[in-house]
């Protein structure tokens, strides 16, 4: 049977129909589904004019200059078509489970308990073409836990432990924020989120040890030596970690630990990476860095990181931050970093494959390859562009989200 | 001082008797015999001209009456000698605007001219006894910044037991703030001085014109404000305003004028000092329009924070003089680089010709040598550094004819040292102000405590030979015993 | 020139490739203060490969000043990262070091350069009464800890007092029970923690007893101060916190102890001068009063202090206590030690050799001398005198703050 349509504003209309055509078919035949686009970017930044991508049961068949096959399923999209988005940090769905103020070191949680995947937060994230993101509990504990990655929709989890979370930030510490800063306090000189000089002490009130950069240091020292768990995994270089730091002298701390115990994995934070100081160091620790989400407002600073970083040749991923930074969010961190230099195609793969990698989940989602998960998004036009707009977002195959 | 005359002998014949002849005695009063001061000194360093060695000061009634080489000068045979060969004379310091010594340095009343600052200054401050200490023999007192209009100030020396004894110059200078009052913005603020000034004209103008309805007002206004006419104040002036005036005030005498606005007319008319409180360089731009506008522009001195600066060439081209408290040096952080900046404020008044006095306001107790001491040390030209807390400073006070330099005719204000004045290790030994010495170290007895402090009591004094260590002096008792036992021997150290 | 920069370390010296070698020097002055005997009058100081290759000409770019000092070594600048300095579960934390912590990327180290230190000690935080290990590091170069270590673990840092106790408050029905809600709380308290540690340390020793692996690294630590290489370097602003640590370190033979902050000890001069202790002295106040922070007291400082000590013998230093105003700076405090009749000297020693000897690296710094590490300050006048300004610092052979042209001279 013949199912054709022209323009994405009758999508609505024929995709449900096309549901149903799909759904007589189940018990006997695979899920297929051709989709042409105007333009089809690929992870390694060439495009397809009138590409066309290939589903068959939720995954990616083929990709390429294809003709149709008139007998199956399709739909034309008047516009850009690339993978789906990933995030590689966010607190979606989790509401106040993301922090546990009692002990400061729980390697072994795993935040995928920890989120509801009907949360509107991840319906929020779907709006604006992501399709995976990293779940990771807050930087207010020395350990927080194992992070996992899910799918924005359909609540799948691609990964249950994807990384070991270790925060080198003052946040993880309880402090008395009374007469403490003295003269050399590293918050008063150190990056708030935005690149601009934090102002507030840590307000943690929770009582536990460790308190110090030192003690932190020292518990980390000896729980990398456990014969089991989390943290040994981490050390024989089985489990990667995520490790969150802001101030330049925390990021040094990091890339340093990272360096001399050999952990694989990312740095998140990190607003001055750029620093001639810390870019040798983190160069060093074979890191990635997750950076962002920005805002309007971010220092100029922090937003030269990201060119930086690529120019270093250090992995790049951006992170979503929600509920607290708005989803939207998301794109203009792209768009901040390319109009302070960044090369573009090199944000998008940030956006996708890099982002993907750095989750851990590279295999299964990032790019439009044949065996991967069918998780792409249709735009009306340059996705980097702020001015076009997400119509529709397929995840593993199916559509989750159109634009209305 | 009484002249006796003897009158002439009755029945002299001879013509030898025939002149009269007069005895001159002078009445010594007690103060006289102290009113002629020789002070010594290895060097005298007069700030106008070469510094003398082996020098003398002669000083009578209160002004210096020779400088010059020991064998040079001649001293008066009647006259108290003080000084010595190892110390070195200076000229007292002046501080050329301060708000310290005295109560609260501003009244919650945004204007208020007619406040003075006599019933506020406290003799005995710890301000005054420090002055002495280092070497201030003059100081101008003016009101606090946190105002809109302030009272008017008092040119004191720093020493006496009442008000009556340290004045100089009473009723000296109005202070002003163009950076705002606690709680205001500049827009208020300025809206505030303009409002008073206006009100001022119009306070006049209505003055006038109920004066041209009724005569003998002045009578009754003085009565009933408890004053009395002085000559002056009963005769009527017209208005001297240089910016702007009204006509007609000649009908009123002086003494009439509410003591509430006398003090602005003065102001006015360009007949009392004016000074400028400034935070931030733009409040300059605004004092020198108010004061162009307003007449005073001659009159008026900026009291400036060390931001200011930024405003050198405004203040340079209204040829104002300045006074810069907070300090010598800008510090700011740069926020792109998180590097620190610091600005040396002298230098830069000094290139742009601007005439200005260090304050001791920012030093704490270090008071006014060693802001001098610490501008040489960061390029400050030696002698634009000295004469900012001497010469340049009693210039700026109308004074530079009576303190600053040891000339003669001015003030006899000398300061010893031990020392090169500037050296750090150098001590302010004496102190004379006008002929009369009102400070030795030797029986300062604050200072000794802050030089030495005071040893407590069961604290041994230092043994002749170290104590051999006892390896069983576990206990505070056996300590105490120790103590004990030297304690008669030690002693207070106080 | 009026205004100046205090170049940051991190974007002067950090070397993006290797060709950036060190300069050489010769470095020409009407008197050199070496603080290793007499001064040198019109002499040079030749630097090359970061070190002082000779103490007369040679080849490199010429620089002429009035007066030539060693860097400046301030064992209390006050370097540390605020609350994160100090593990406050625990009030003996002796066996945690700073070394990992210290935040090289702080303004503040520009603003150590610009008053002419160049070698600093950083201690944890005196919240604890045994805080833990000091390192001594550079105030200038690479923003790395290898680049800048000098000595690591060189002491133990501790505190008598009010500060170990303060934060602290006893249980309370209406209290949330939090890791403050603990001993000590007063100054019996601090010197009984202190003395249980080394109580236990000892009868570990004495009678072998079992203890885990972290107790026993412990005990290692407070029997090194016992038997020798080890040095306390403890906190003591009152007058009886002077003789409390004293009577400390008889008690259980603390080998070598330095007191710090040590603003009252001229009151128990004879308890100071045969107990062998060390002093470091904070910043001199004007009316000679520091208020504790902590409590409501104040300590004096008599302007003598340091005059009374050196005459009896006893090794001090003075420090500058990571002031921000230029008048507070370590430099004016070798001065005020002066007015208070210290000689010139031993001024100079006690801003330089002196305190490097305290912490045992006065091998690499602490004076001008052919070997040592070129850590130079360039004055415009007589050093420490109230007319004189430092216009430049070299730290490791380069030179890190350039004030103004180096050829001016302070008007003499």
């Amino acid at each position: 049977m013949k199912a054709t349509m022209r323009s994405a504003a009758a999508l609505y209309a024929t995709v449900l129909p096309l549901l149903a055509t799909l759904a007589q078919s189940a018990s006997s035949q695979d899920e297929i589904l051709q989709v042409r686009a105007k333009e089809v970017v690929l992870s390694d930044g060439s495009r397809l004019e009138n590409g066309v991508v290939v589903v068959r049961n939720g995954k990616i068949e083929r990709v390429g200059k294809l003709d149709l096959d008139d007998t199956k399923p399709f739909l034309e999209h008047d516009g850009v078509l690339t993978a789906g988005l990933i995030a590689c940090q966010t607190l979606s769905g989790m509401g106040t489970e993301a922090h546990d103020g009692t002990r400061s070191l729980l390697p072994e949680a795993r935040i995928a308990h920890a989120h509801s995947p009907r949360h509107s937060d991840f319906e929020k994230a779907l709006e604006v073409g992501i399709t995976s993101v990293v779940l990771t509990p807050t930087d207010e504990n020395v350990a927080g836990g194992l992070t996992a990655v899910v799918k924005t929709a359909g609540g799948t989890v691609v990964a249950k432990e994807a990384h070991l979370t270790l925060s080198f930030s003052v946040h993880a510490f309880a402090s008395q924020p009374q007469r403490f800063g003295r003269f050399f306090s590293g918050e008063d000189d150190g990056a708030a989120e935005d690149g601009g000089l934090e102002d507030t002490e840590s307000d943690s009130r929770s009582s536990r040890s460790p308190t110090s950069y030192a003690g932190a240091l020292l518990a980390l020292d000896r729980r990398l030596e456990d014969e089991t768990g989390a943290f040994s995994r981490a050390a024989k270089g089985q489990l990667p970690v995520l490790l969150t730091a802001w101030d330049r002298n925390e990021v040094a701390r990091a890339a340093r630990f990272a360096s001399a115990n050999r952990l694989a994995g990312a740095i998140r934070g990190a607003p001055l990476a750029a620093d001639p100081g810390l870019l040798p160091l983190i160069r060093a620790s074979k890191l990635a860095v997750v950076l962002g989400p920005f805002a309007v407002g971010h220092k100029t600073r922090a937003l030269e990181a990201v060119k930086a970083l690529q120019d270093a040749g250090v992995p790049v991923g951006f992170a979503l931050d929600a509920p607290s930074s708005a989803p939207a969010n998301f794109r203009l961190t792209a768009a901040l970093a390319i109009a302070a230099g960044a090369d573009r195609t090199e944000v998008l793969r940030s956006m996708t494959i890099v982002g993907a990698r750095i989750a851990g989940v590279e295999s299964r989602v990032g790019s439009l390859e044949a065996g991967k998960d069918a998780d792409f998004v249709l735009w009306s036009g340059d996705p980097l562009d702020l001015s076009s707009r997400v119509e529709a977002v397929f995840v593993d195959g199916k559509p989750a989200w159109r634009n209305r | 001082m009484t002249i006796l005359h003897t009158t002439r002998l009755l029945d002299m014949k001879t013509n030898v008797f025939r002149s009269l002849s007069f005895l001159v005695v002078l009445a010594s009063s007690a103060a006289a015999l102290q009113d002629k001061l020789v002070v010594e000194a290895g060097r005298i360093v007069t700030l106008a001209g070469d510094d003398i060695e082996n020098g003398v000061i002669v000083i009578e009634n209160g002004r210096i009456k020779a400088v010059g080489k020991a064998g040079e000068v001649q001293k008066p045979w009647d006259a108290t000698v003080i000084g010595g060969s190892e110390l070195v004379a200076f000229p007292g310091f002046v501080e050329a605007h301060t708000s310290n010594g005295m109560d609260r340095a501003n009244e919650n009343l945004d204007v208020a001219p007619f406040l003075d600052i006599r019933d506020s200054i406290d003799p005995v401050a710890f301000y005054f006894e420090d002055c002495l200490r280092y070497g201030v023999t003059t100081v101008n007192v003016q009101h606090g910044p946190n105002c809109v209009v302030g009272g008017q100030g008092m040119i004191v020396r720093p020493t006496g037991m009442t008000v009556e004894e340290m004045v100089v110059r009473p009723r000296y200078g109005t202070k002003i703030s163009v950076s705002p009052k606690q709680g205001k913005s500049r827009a208020t603020q300025m809206q505030q001085l303009r409002e008073t000034l206006d009100g001022l004209r119009v306070y006049l103008e209505e003055l006038i014109e109920a004066e041209r309805d009724k005569r003998g007002y002045a009578e009754r206004e003085a009565l009933a404000q408890g004053r009395e006419l002085t000559s002056e104040e009963k005769k009527g002036r017209s208005m001297e305003g240089k910016a702007w005036k009204v006509d007609g005030l000649e009908l009123i005498p002086r003494g009439a004028i509410d003591e509430k606005q006398a003090p602005l007319l003065e102001m006015v008319e360009g007949r009392r000092m004016v000074f400028l409180n400034c935070e931030e360089a733009m409040d300059v731009e605004h004092a020198i329009e108010f004061a162009r506008t307003n007449g005073f522009l001659e009159k008026s001195v900026l009291v400036l924070d060390v931001r200011c600066w930024r405003a050198a060439d405004a203040i340079a081209e209204a040829g104002l003089p300045v006074v810069l408290e907070g300090g010598l040096l800008e510090m700011r952080r740069n926020p792109r680089t998180g590097e620190e900046e610091e600005t040396f404020v002298p230098a830069i008044l000094a290139d742009k010709g601007i005439r200005f006095a260090l304050s001791s306001e920012a030093s704490g107790q270090r008071s006014l040598w060693y802001q001098a001491a610490l501008s040489i040390g960061e390029g400050l030209d030696r002698s634009i550094a000295l004469a900012s807390v001497t010469t340049t400073a009693a210039e700026i006070l109308g004074l530079e004819k009576e303190v600053g330099s040891l000339e003669v005719g001015k003030m006899g204000n000398v300061v010893l040292f031990s020392g090169d004045p500037l050296s750090i290790t150098s001590w302010v030994e004496r102190v004379v102000i006008e002929g009369r010495e009102v400070y030795d170290r030797r029986k300062d007895v604050r200072n000794k405590h802050l030089l030495e402090g005071t040893q407590p009591r069961g604290t041994a004094a230092v043994a002749e030979a170290p104590v051999q260590e006892d390896d069983h002096a576990e206990e505070e008792g056996e300590e105490a015993k120790e103590e004990e036992a030297k304690d008669d021997e030690s002693e207070d150290g106080e | 020139m009026t205004t100046r920069t205090a170049l940051l370390a991190t974007a002067a010296l950090a070397a993006g490739s290797p060709a950036t070698a060190q300069e050489d020097w010769v470095i020409s002055a009407k008197t050199i203060y070496t603080a290793a005997g007499d001064p040198i009058e019109g002499g040079a100081i030749t630097v090359s490969g970061g070190k002082i290759t000779a103490l007369r000409g040679g080849r490199g770019t010429k620089l002429e000043v009035t007066a030539v000092t060693p860097g400046f070594v301030d064992l209390s600048a006050g370097v540390d990262t605020g609350s994160s300095s100090v593990e406050q579960t625990t009030e003996t934390s002796v066996t945690f070091s700073v070394a990992e912590t210290i935040d090289f990327f702080s303004h503040r180290w520009g603003r150590e350069l610009a008053s002419g230190v160049t070698t600093v000690l950083a201690a944890p935080l005196d919240e604890n009464v045994l805080g833990g290990l000091c390192v001594v590091v550079k105030t200038g170069g690479e923003p790395t800890l290898e680049a800048r270590l000098l000595r690591k673990d060189v002491a133990l840092r501790a505190s008598i007092g009010t500060q170990p106790s303060s934060g602290n408050s006893t249980p309370n029905a209406f209290r949330e029970n939090t890791i403050y809600v603990r001993r000590p709380t007063t100054r019996m308290g601090v010197e009984w923690v202190f003395r249980k540690a080394y109580y236990d340390a000892l009868n570990a020793q004495r009678f072998r007893f079992e203890v885990d692996a972290d107790q026993a690294a412990q005990n290692a630590l407070l029997l090194r101060t016992i038997e020798g290489d080890l040095p306390v370097f403890v906190k003591t602003p009152a007058t009886q916190d002077v003789r409390t640590a004293i009577h400390l370190k008889r008690e259980f033979g603390i080998r070598n102890m330095i007191l710090d902050h040590a603003a009252e000890a001229w009151k128990e001069l004879a308890l100071v001068q045969e107990s062998g202790v060390g002093v470091v002295l904070p910043p001199f106040p004007a009316d000679g009063r520091l208020r504790d922070p902590y409590a409501n007291d104040s300590y004096f400082l008599a302007l003598d202090a340091a005059a009374k000590l050196h005459e009896l013998g006893v090794p001090i230093a003075l420090s500058g206590d990571g002031a921000r105003t230029p008048e507070d700076r370590i430099a004016r405090q070798a001065g005020y030690a002066m007015r208070g009749g210290l000689s010139f000297e031993a001024a100079l020693a006690a801003v330089t050799i002196a305190p490097a000897r305290m912490m045992g690296v006065d091998d690499r710094v602490g004076s001008i001398e052919v070997g040592k590490d070129a850590d130079l300050v360039l004055w415009n006048g007589k050093p420490f005198e109230a007319t004189s300004g430092i216009v430049g610092v070299f730290l490791d052979g380069k030179l890190v703050l350039d004030a103004r042209a180096s050829t001016a001279e302070a008007g003499q």
